[in-house]
């Protein structure tokens, strides 16, 4: 059995420039987040909620980003999406 | 003149998604919708379904038709530029024709399966989550052949995978998985493969392909994969959301949807037996064994993550679950041997290892591949060394649930094989584990009726009683059998030639 201190929520996405914002703008609010690279693929797992700002991935990428976009880049997740509306996307658990 | 406001992401699900629904006044709602009360799960208040997503038609065609667009724009590149000569080896592609015969039509079943709770399910977010994710299967089938068709050009195991998948007795396991979900009610059905299939398990099933396509040079595969894979977020959603729907409706539906969660988790599970094989033996560059991807995909995500939430509403982890944790240690090892002994009626090629594959896997799995693997595969190669092939002689049992050969051992015993049997009618079944065998015995009328692809070829339904006459039945143009010196092997080494036309 793996043993985990806590548990993780996380979020696979396909690895592309796009993602490479994503995983560098949800690192920017949250310390916690670790990222691990697989073939074509770019997870991030954290043991806290996973808040992805539209603003931030915006400025990162120098154009305008809306969280739907995050369609062409997720792959999977684990966790629940407690929030997708036009500013962010919260990924967590809730109990 | 004031302009008004764009609508937002919320105000424009509720307008155009909840709001176009309506009560039907001239026809009965009961008659409407008949199919969802059956099962014994009681809902109160359909309007409490949240689509967290918030997907309108407008936002699902805009995205979809983006990666379309993208996905068919690679296909093109892929063909233009002679793609399939950048694969690593020609025993990939047996990866990739297990995927096209057992897991391709799964998907065209899927959107028959969801086209209907499109239509049948009273609530308006369910209905549109289930729409969305039918046009999404449909979308995935089509993509997947049009991904793997420039191969059938050049190699075998390709040409005939819808013939395959009703008739090649491998197969019957992914197909009669499907079959058992579609012939259940709708809440059973999103639970087995919204919830069962695509939430628990679906990073094992779908991942690996992905993550081994792009480790062995097959951007066709790769492309295809994240574009449908990308579809995946909003199938998982629904998966979780209807479970969690039904647990707080009400807590008579507790005990219902625990035994389903108990009977799906299993039946997913064996499906992923062949993933496991093809994990570790069809990948010439691997990049991560079975037991990491279930350590990772499963014990981590799931048991230490899902499970502690779930919690919550008093769902405890699936029965046997213990089963398969300990079962990583040779679940792969198991079944690709049984793939191999009976290769000569498989619609793919299978060889022994490399000896370097036989280090990693001595590497993988420290306490089980040398005691119990490495022998078989040593003595394998011996006999194909002095011009010999290793086949099973005759037709395995198989496993009345799953369907898959018996040849798995007691836990934590590698060395010890499993035969569970029940009794139904005066009529004897036999099991390959605990899990099969409770999901039978909590429901022997429904697998009595299984089609078993052994007991069909005896009984003469295959083509006739013999192998070739059976193989002729399958139309198997060559590609069954051993790699070494196939169709396969031979084309491998003249598309790679100077001079060649291709």
């Amino acid at each position: 059995m793996v043993i985990s201190i806590s548990k993780l929520t996380g979020i696979d996405m396909a690895q592309s420039e796009e993602s490479e914002a994503i995983v560098h703008a949800v690192s920017e609010l949250n310390d916690d987040i670790q990222v691990r690279r697989m073939p074509g693929i770019l997870r991030i797992e954290s043991s806290t909620d996973i808040v992805i700002d539209a603003s931030v991935v915006s400025r990162l990428l120098g154009r305008e980003w809306h969280p739907d976009d995050m369609n062409l880049s997720i792959v999977s997740f684990f966790g629940e999406v407690k929030e997708w509306d036009d500013d962010e996307i919260i990924i967590g658990w809730s109990h | 003149m004031t302009t008004k406001k764009k609508l937002s992401t919320k105000e424009n699900y509720r307008a155009m998604v909840r709001g176009l629904d309506w009560e039907p006044t001239y026809q009965k709602h009961s008659d409407i919708y008949p199919f969802h009360t059956f099962e014994g799960i009681k809902i109160h208040d359909w309007d409490a379904w949240e689509d967290p997503f918030r997907m309108t038609i407008e936002t699902y065609w805009k995205y979809q038709a983006e990666k379309d667009r993208r996905f068919y724009a690679v296909l093109d590149g892929f063909t233009q530029s002679q793609g399939h000569l950048n694969i690593s080896d020609a025993r990939y592609l047996n990866a990739l024709k297990l995927f096209i015969q057992g897991v391709t039509p799964l998907e065209y079943m899927a959107h028959r399966g969801f086209s209907r709770l499109a239509r049948f399910m009273p609530g308006s977010a369910p209905r549109f989550a289930a729409l969305a994710q039918s046009m999404d299967e449909l979308r995935h089938a089509q993509t997947e052949i049009h991904a793997l068709s420039p191969y059938n050009r050049y190699y075998e195991g390709f040409h005939s995978m819808r013939l395959w998948h009703d008739r090649v007795w491998y197969l019957s396991v992914p197909k009669s998985f499907f079959d058992d979900a579609v012939s259940s009610g709708p809440f059973e059905f999103l639970t087995a493969i919204s919830f069962g299939f695509e939430y628990l398990l679906t990073n094992l099933l779908f991942v690996p392909f992905m993550s081994g396509a792009s480790f062995n040079g097959d951007l066709t595969t790769m492309t295809f994969g994240f574009s449908a894979q990308s579809d995946e977020s909003r199938h998982m959603t629904l998966g979780l959301e209807a479970v969690r729907f039904m647990l707080e409706q009400d807590e008579d539906n507790v005990p219902i949807v625990q035994a389903w969660i108990d009977k799906w988790f299993w039946r997913s599970y064996r499906v992923a037996a062949l993933v496991a094989a093809m994990m570790d033996y069809l990948l010439p560059r691997k990049f991560m064994s079975w037991k990491e991807a279930f350590e990772l995909y499963f014990e981590e995500q799931m048991l230490n993550g899902l499970f502690p939430d779930l919690a919550f509403y008093g769902i405890r982890p699936p029965m046997h679950v213990e089963q398969a944790v300990k079962e990583k240690e040779y679940l792969s090892h198991q079944v690709y041997w049984v793939l191999y002994s009976f290769s000569y009626a498989a619609m793919f090629h299978t060889t022994t290892p490399e000896p370097q594959e036989l280090e990693w896997f001595s590497e993988k799995y420290p306490e089980t591949f040398d005691k119990a693997f490495r022998p078989l595969w040593e003595k394998a190669s011996s006999i194909a060394e002095s011009g010999g092939r290793f086949y099973f002689q005759g037709l395995p049992q198989l496993c009345q649930v799953c369907q898959i050969p018996m040849a798995f051992t007691e836990a934590g015993d590698p060395t010890k094989h499993v035969q569970k049997s029940s009794s139904y009618k005066d009529e004897i079944y036999w099991t390959c584990s605990d899990g099969c065998k409770w999901i039978f015995d909590r429901e022997p009328e429904k697998y009595v009726q299984a089609w078993l692809p052994v007991h069909e070829i005896y009984k003469g339904n295959c083509g006739g009683p013999s192998v070739p006459e059976v193989l002729t039945w399958y139309n198997d143009k060559g590609d069954s059998g051993e790699f070494k010196g196939s169709n396969d092997d031979k084309n491998w080494k003249r598309w790679h030639s100077e001079g060649v036309e291709l």
